[in-house]
Formats: structure tokens, sequence, C-alpha cells
């Protein structure tokens, strides 16, 4: 076994093998690697703590599981999608033919459920999550613009441009309403990750703008798509990564 | 090393504690408090700050009680709100307003000065924070990669990525 071997058993956990401990023996250098580290007692006392807590000491409801908050999550978001389609109908939809739809919903929904589940785990700590927010955008955002691009028009219409301010705004706002949403939902919990949570409730709002849009937008067009829909994603992600940011200020935390 | 998980009097006393049992309360800090101690003194905190750190954090667990959820491990949920407290803490020492900087990522605090032939715990302290911390609540906590993912919000892949660098690093450093 190489050092290098080693050091990736060490790293797994794994220290305590049979193979590690053999090269552990033989090589003095990585012996070291696995003594454990002491650190010096220190005596605290937390008697203006205590005397806080217990008198403040009211029984308390545990807070719902994570799959639980990450249904209330979603549950928003597509409360806010049928908002939208109340509101403005819904030729998105019927413009889109049934392999366009499903490959661009599924991939939004992807990322709305994806982002959801994240949320809920976040809201409680000591929760590992399933993946990091930033590999869910990561991995969701290139595949709409791939599909956004090989599978509708590339032909213009009269509306490409001049219906796509308006198109926007609206999502914004539909998107705005369900960060605001998530937000207060996600303030139930104790977040102790606000960066990721930041930036997991961007992208559950920008999905749930533009899973909006494809359903009211009858324009369906890939330039317009490209333009005005996905970029409902990104700002919220940046939205979500600037609330993060306020968030980290030492005037704003707990 | 001492091993601080899979006590299932945590448990009970944080079940208690959500109830409203003061005696619950008072084991639980207990027991806890001098392995949050040895967790900021870990990380450098000097000593006159350690207190005031460990019952900052007591005061955010008391607000985050219900947070809790019985059958999840006391102690990684615990130290993310310690994490948490630490980075406040930084924070607000350093009085950025502009530039705010990520809890997933925190800043290097200044490590202590490594002496000469220096030993394991001074090499740990030159390392870059995140990996740093992979370590700090392995080799001083006891816990395992699991854990550190639950206290760290992330993903055990991406702690045993961490602590791979760690060791790669610590290595490197021992063989010179």
């Amino acid at each position: 076994m190489s050092c290098r071997e080693y050091v990736r058993l060490c790293a797994e956990g794994r220290s305590g093998e049979h193979a590690a401990r053999a090269h552990a023996d033989a090589c003095p250098s990585c012996a070291r690697l696995t003594t454990g580290l002491e650190t010096p007692a220190t005596e605290v006392r937390t008697d203006a703590a205590l005397e806080h807590i217990l008198g403040d000491l009211t029984p308390v409801r545990p807070i719902s599981a994570p799959a639980v908050l990450a249904l209330q999550i979603a549950g928003l978001a597509v409360v806010v999608i049928g908002l939208a389609a109340a509101l403005k109908g819904t030729g998105g939809w019927r413009a889109l033919d049934p392999a366009q739809a499903a490959v661009i919903f599924s991939i939004g929904a992807i990322g709305l459920f994806g982002a959801a589940l994240v949320s809920g785990r976040l809201m409680i700590p000591g929760t590992a999550v399933p993946f990091r927010p930033g590999v869910l955008a990561l991995a969701v955002v290139p595949a709409l613009v791939a599909a956004v691009g090989a599978l509708l028009p590339h032909a213009q219409t009269g509306r490409t441009w001049s219906a796509g301010p308006a198109c926007l705004a609206l999502a914004c706002v539909l998107a705005g309403l369900t960060f605001w949403l998530v937000r207060r939902v996600m303030k139930q919990g104790a977040v102790t990750a606000p960066g990721a949570a930041g930036l997991s409730s961007g992208i559950l709002a920008g999905m749930t703008g533009f899973l909006a849009q494809e359903v009211y937008c009858p324009i369906t067009d890939a330039i317009h798509t490209s333009v005005f829909h996905l970029a409902t994603i990104l700002l919220l992600i940046a939205a979500g990564i600037l609330l993060a940011q306020r968030d980290h200020s030492p005037h704003t935390s707990e | 090393m001492e091993q601080w998980g899979a006590d299932p009097r945590l448990s009970e006393w944080m079940a208690a504690y959500q109830r409203g049992d003061a005696s619950a309360v008072r084991q639980l800090v207990d027991a806890m408090t001098p392995k949050l101690a040895r967790l900021f003194g870990a990380y450098g905190a000097r000593p006159e700050d350690i207190e005031e750190a460990v019952q900052e954090t007591w005061l955010r667990v008391h607000k985050s009680r219900h947070t809790w959820r019985s059958g999840a491990p006391v102690e990684p949920w615990l130290y993310a709100i310690a994490r948490r407290t630490r980075a406040d803490r930084y924070r607000r020492s350093r009085r950025i307003q502009d530039v705010e900087v990520s809890v997933e990522s925190m800043p290097d605090v200044p490590a202590p000065e490594p002496r000469e032939g220096a030993d394991l715990g001074h090499l740990i302290a030159e390392l870059p924070e995140s990996q740093r911390e992979v370590l700090v609540m392995t080799k001083v906590l006891g816990m395992s990669l699991e854990e550190v993912a639950r206290a760290t919000s992330t993903t055990v892949g991406a702690v045993k990525q961490k602590a791979f660098r760690a060791y790669e690093r610590l290595r490197e450093r021992m063989g010179r």
C-alpha cells in the first residue's frame, strides 16, 4: 500500500483496517496522521446562559420531518404556478408539443423539487443534504438551456422581443412571491448554512417563475425562452445569493 | 480519542428539554459544555472567548430547540449551531460590512503560530479552514464522516474529499 492509498483510507475513516495498520506500522510519517489530537481542557461557566434558559423553559413542539417541510415548500411553488395559470391561462403549455413539454417540464420539476428537498433539510441543523444546491443549479440550468436550444424552434416571431419584458416582469413577481413565501417557511426552522439556504430558495423560486412562464406564455421560440424565461431562474438565483450574504451580516445574524 | 457520539442519554435529555424539563437541560449542558469548549479551543479561540462562545451557543440552542427531532443524533445538531455561532462571532469581530463570507466556506481564522518541530495539532492549525474543520471534528470530537456531513449541512462525499486533501497536506508537511 502506498502512502497515498493510506491517506485515502484515513479520509474515509478506514485507518483501522488491517492493510492500513500494516502500512502505518512500517511508515512512521503516516502513523502520525492517525494519532488523536488533544486539546487543553478549558473551564467554562454557563451560569448566565443556564439562568436565561431556565427562565424561559416552555415545552416546544418538534419541527416536522424534513420531507414534510420539503413538501410544504414544493406545495407553495405549485400553488403559485397554478395561480399563474388561473390568471394568464395555459397558452404556453398548449403551444408546446408533448415531447417539448415532457422534457422542459421534467427538468424544471427536477430543479424545483430538488431545491425543495434541500431547503427542507437545511431548516434542521445537523441534517445532511443529498446534494449541494450549487451542484443542482449547475446540473439543471445547463440542461434547460440545452433542452430549449435543441427542442424549441429558432425562428423568431413578431412578439419574440416585444412581449419579453412583460413576460419576464410577471415571472419575476411570481418568483419573488415564491421566494418570500419559502423564506417565511424556512424561518420556522434554524438555518445554519445560510449560503446554501439562500441558493436553494433562489433556485426553487426561479424554477417556479420559469415553469409558470412555460405554462402561460404562448411564445415558444428558443430566443424568447432563452432570454426571457431562463433569465427568471438566473435572476432569482442571484437574489438568493445576495440575500444569503445579507443573512451573513453581523447586523442581521441571530 | 474521545468518542462523543451515540450516547443515548443525550437524546433522552434533549427530548425532556423539549418538554420543558429543567433537570434535563442541566444534564445536557453539563455533558456537552466541555466538548463545546474543546471544539472552540481547537478552532483557535482565545480562552477568554471560549466561554462567551459556548454561552452564546447554548442561547441559540435554546432558541432552536424545536428543530431537534426525536431519533436524530444530538451531537451534529448541536455542533451545527455551534458552527454558525462561531461564524457569526468571527464576522462580528471583524466588523465586515461590505464583503460577507459564506458559512459554508468560512474564513481562515488566524491560526496559532506553528512551533519548532511542530506537532500534529499545529500542523492542523495551518490547514485551510474547511479542511481543518473536518479534521477537528473527526480527530478532536471523534465524529464520523456522516456526523460531520450532518453538522456542516453537506454531503458525505464532500467531507471525504476535504478530509483527503487535509490528510494529503498533513503528510506532505510531516515529510518535510
